[in-house]
């Protein structure tokens, strides 16, 4: 069976991020970068999916949309973790897209691969839109089915049962293959690569296609083929500070009770 | 249970990723590639070396641990590579106006240039951040072909009989309480022919290895400080270049300390305050003190209505020559700050530490041509360190800090006739290990400065927990914590018996120690997850559990996962 991750790679969830100046974009230079979250879900699902049927292939991509970004650092993560080998999609004419372009890039470029299973993670955790997956099934003319938490698959008849979890039970969905799924928390639990499979990973393949290698148009592709524009990125506003409420138990209690009533009245 | 470890074969391992060991481990590979091309081309004879060579760094990304003012000489980097500002080098901002100055509660009094010595002006110095020369000298390492490994922490030494052979990593994806998560994998034995130990200050692997070789036999105990330091952004009104050392207010003239104040690029100001951990106060509080330093009117007219955006902690060695230990054991080095190679009135260790891993790399070298690496031929790295300029600047400041024992005022201008001279044995002869000087509460000698409980706000002036957030700090609430405490009772029975409070419960910069409870459910809770890995809490720990083996009532060890992430510290 071969299967096609598809990865991101995001800022570090703790990092600090600042919004540049013109207000359209946060300030990349500097920050650490790691795999998104929801997509180790996905190659530890992928690797597990080869390791029970023992054949197959995985095969990892990830689109450079951001100058700052280094997804072959990301794609050598996965690669450590076990999968088979990497395409790393790289043009400056990627660059400041939206989701849709990259679902774009990125079916073009699986249709130059064969493969039975696609996965993503059900978000990326940088701009949550959850929505690339799914446009790049679209484009592919596959099924698919968000937010998975179990999923088998059937190699011999060539199907897949999807486990959902929904308000108050769970939703199974079968699918033939080739199917493409996005993977939520509590799939699995993705391993730590170890240090052997960390060296080993360096000598296997990455790939690094361009726009001409997946034959896209340039003004079709990046900031041009981008069907949104980022109008202003604010910050939160600041939460306002706590209250300690002194005093013994019994008062304190009583007091809070006052201020919920009288002050934040919402009891 | 029976482990099933995995393990990887390299010649020589590199613990911890920081300035001494990254420079240690790129100067192995030139002059790897030097010997290799002599040969090829008929200059020399014998057989092309071609050693396998890792890098475990701690820290998710190499640097992530890394905090330092810091002003960056650059004559070891100079050595390593003269072309280093061709290769992307990250800093370019040099220091264009130096200052020391002496603070009163509202003024401030510059002390003239000529007291200082040729040797310690600072304009040669970038104005830079140590965890981004770290991760730039990383991608150098990695791409000579040096196998770096973040986030993977040696969890400890492994021996060969009397010989150290390498390092078994940490355990990832254990649970507190013994539990393991469904991926848990037991760490990695890395042998190795020859261990580097560059951990920074008080490092859990080199502080085993001291021990076990008794490396320390002769010398003096290591002193230590603490350095806290944030970066603050202002609106406008930057200051680069700018660079002031300031002593006096908000510190008590007992404690051998003071503030720094750096301009950089994109109206950022890196701030600080540096004491050390000699002090005698058991309420002393290093992160407090630093928003007095903030409020005080010379600091204000630079960062005032600014920002915080970064905040770390680490402990500087400060025991200078008389505390450097025996530097080799056994198929082991110890370089950097893990042996002390800090030079206190120069205020710097960066290029110390470089400079020790290249020489460090030199001696490795030579034990690899020669095919063996016994003790004898380790041991050459000793005589290397005493001439070059790592041992003769340390010597000629020794006297310095010590000096300070007599007081501030004395101190200054005692120190300042050592370095001038060059003079020793002026200054006072015996130095306890830190904790000892801790005094109780109702003896210590405070100031009226640190009676008056420090005022935060939601702008510049920053609360301990918050600063916590700022350093990227992050460990799994269900991973074992690296911090125990040997005794509980102890800390009731003794620490608050004694000193009339409990002192980690200030000293901590990350507020991981809190007092806890009334009457007889009161004990210390550790929140572990706050730790920036300082190790103030283990050199300034009162309780002497066991004087003889250097064990006291906090524990710690560093953990296989988790820790800060600094940006730009």
């Amino acid at each position: 069976m071969k299967i096609a991750v598809c990865i991101k790679q995001v800022p570090a969830t703790e990092s600090k991020l600042t919004i540049k100046r013109d207000k359209t974009d946060i300030e990349r230079a500097g920050l650490s970068f790691v795999v998104n979250p929801y997509d180790e879900f996905a190659v530890e699902e992928a690797l597990r999916i080869k390791a029970r049927l023992d054949a197959g292939e995985v095969t990892v991509l990830s689109l450079r949309s951001h100058a700052a970004q280094k997804p072959e650092d990301a794609l050598r993560a996965c690669l450590a973790m076990g999968a088979d080998k990497a395409i790393m999609l790289s043009d400056p004419a990627f660059e400041g897209g939206d989701s849709y372009v990259t679902a774009l890039v990125l079916a073009a470029a699986l249709r130059r691969l064969s493969f039975d299973l696609l996965l993503f993670g059900k978000q990326a955790v940088d701009d949550d839109d959850g929505a690339v997956g799914i446009q790049v099934a679209e484009l592919l003319g596959i099924p698919h089915v968000g937010v998975v938490n179990k999923l088998e698959v059937n190699a011999g008849a060539r199907t897949m049962l999807a486990h959902r979890q929904i308000e108050g039970g769970i939703e199974l969905v079968e699918s033939p293959l080739p199917a493409m799924i996005t993977c939520q928390k509590g799939l699995n639990e993705p391993r730590y690569p170890s240090l052997p499979d960390i060296m080993m990973a360096k000598q296997k393949p990455l790939a690094v296609w361009n726009r001409e290698t997946i034959a896209l148009e340039p003004e079709s592709v990046g900031a041009h083929g981008a069907r949104l524009t980022i109008v202003r990125l604010e910050s939160p506003p600041p939460r306002p500070a706590g209250r300690i409420i002194d005093g013994d138990a019994a008062a304190a209690v009583k007091e809070l009770v006052r201020l919920l009533h009288e002050e934040a009245k919402i009891i | 249970m029976k482990e099933n470890h995995q393990s990887l074969e390299v010649e020589v391992l590199f613990v911890g990723g920081g300035p001494a060991n990254l420079a240690g481990a790129l100067r192995l590979t030139q002059l790897i590639a030097q010997h290799n091309h002599r040969i090829s081309t008929g200059e020399a004879s014998g057989a092309p070396l071609d050693p396998r060579i890792a890098l475990i760094e701690k820290g998710r990304d190499v640097g992530a641990h890394a905090v330092s003012g810091a002003l960056f000489d650059p004559i070891a980097l100079e050595e390593l590579l003269p072309d280093y500002r061709d290769r992307d080098f990250p800093f370019s901002l040099r220091v264009t106006r130096h200052s020391l100055r002496y603070l009163t509660t509202e003024g401030n009094l510059r002390l003239p240039d000529f007291l200082l010595p040729p040797s310690y002006r600072q304009q040669r110095c970038y104005i830079g951040s140590l965890q981004k020369l770290n991760l730039w000298l990383a991608g150098l390492v990695e791409a000579a072909g040096v196998h770096v490994f973040s986030d993977t922490c040696g969890a400890r030494i492994l021996y060969d009989g009397g010989q150290v052979c390498g390092v078994q990593t940490g355990d990832k994806g254990s649970i507190a309480g013994g539990g393991r998560k469904p991926n848990y994998m037991p760490g990695t034995r890395i042998h190795a022919r020859v261990t580097v130990f560059g951990e920074g200050v008080h490092g859990t692997l080199a502080e085993d290895l001291i021990h076990r070789y008794r490396m320390r036999e002769g010398r003096q105990p290591q002193s230590y400080a603490l350095g806290v330091k944030e970066l603050i952004r202002v609106t406008s009104g930057g200051a680069p270049g700018l660079a002031v050392h300031t002593l006096g207010y908000p510190l008590g003239s007992r404690v051998f300390g003071g503030g720094f104040c750096y301009g950089m690029d994109d109206n950022l100001f890196a701030v600080g305050m540096i004491c050390g951990l000699d002090w005698d106060d058991p309420q002393m509080d290093v992160h407090a003190q630093l928003q007095r330093f903030k409020k005080h009117p010379y600091i204000q007219r630079f960062i005032r209505g600014g920002e915080v955006v970064a905040y770390g902690a680490r402990t500087l060695p400060e025991g200078g020559y008389c505390a450097v230990p025996r530097p080799y054991a056994p198929g082991a080095l110890l370089v950097g700050d893990s042996a002390g190679f800090l030079n206190v009135p120069y205020l710097k260790g960066i290029h110390y530490a470089m400079k020790s891993g290249l020489l460090a790399a030199d001696t490795i070298f030579d034990a690899l041509v020669q095919g063996h690496t016994s003790v004898s031929a380790l041991s050459s790295y000793e005589a290397r360190l005493a001439s070059s300029y790592v041992m003769t600047d340390l010597y000629r400041a020794r006297n310095f800090k010590r000096a300070f024992a007599y007081g501030r005022l004395p101190g200054l201008l005692l120190g300042g006739l050592t370095l001038w001279t060059g003079l020793g044995s002026i200054a006072p002869g015996v130095v306890r290990e830190d904790f000892r000087y801790l005094r109780p509460l109702d003896q210590a000698i405070r100031n009226r400065w640190a009676r008056e409980p420090a005022q935060y706000d939601a702008g510049v002036l920053a609360d301990k927990l918050t600063d916590v957030y700022h350093s990227g700090t992050q460990h799994r609430e269900d991973q074992p914590s690296h911090i125990r405490i040997l005794d509980p009772t102890r800390c009731l029975t003794d620490c608050i018996a004694r000193f009339g409070d409990a002192p980690c419960t200030h000293f901590c910069p990350a507020q991981v120690y809190e007092l806890v409870g009334q009457g007889v459910t009161r004990r210390i809770q550790i929140n572990f997850a706050n730790c920036v890995h300082c190790k103030t809490c283990v050199i300034k720990d009162p309780i002497d559990i066991s004087p003889n083996d250097d064990v006291q009532n906090i524990v710690w060890r560093a953990p296989a996962e988790g820790g800060p992430r600094y940006q730009g510290l």
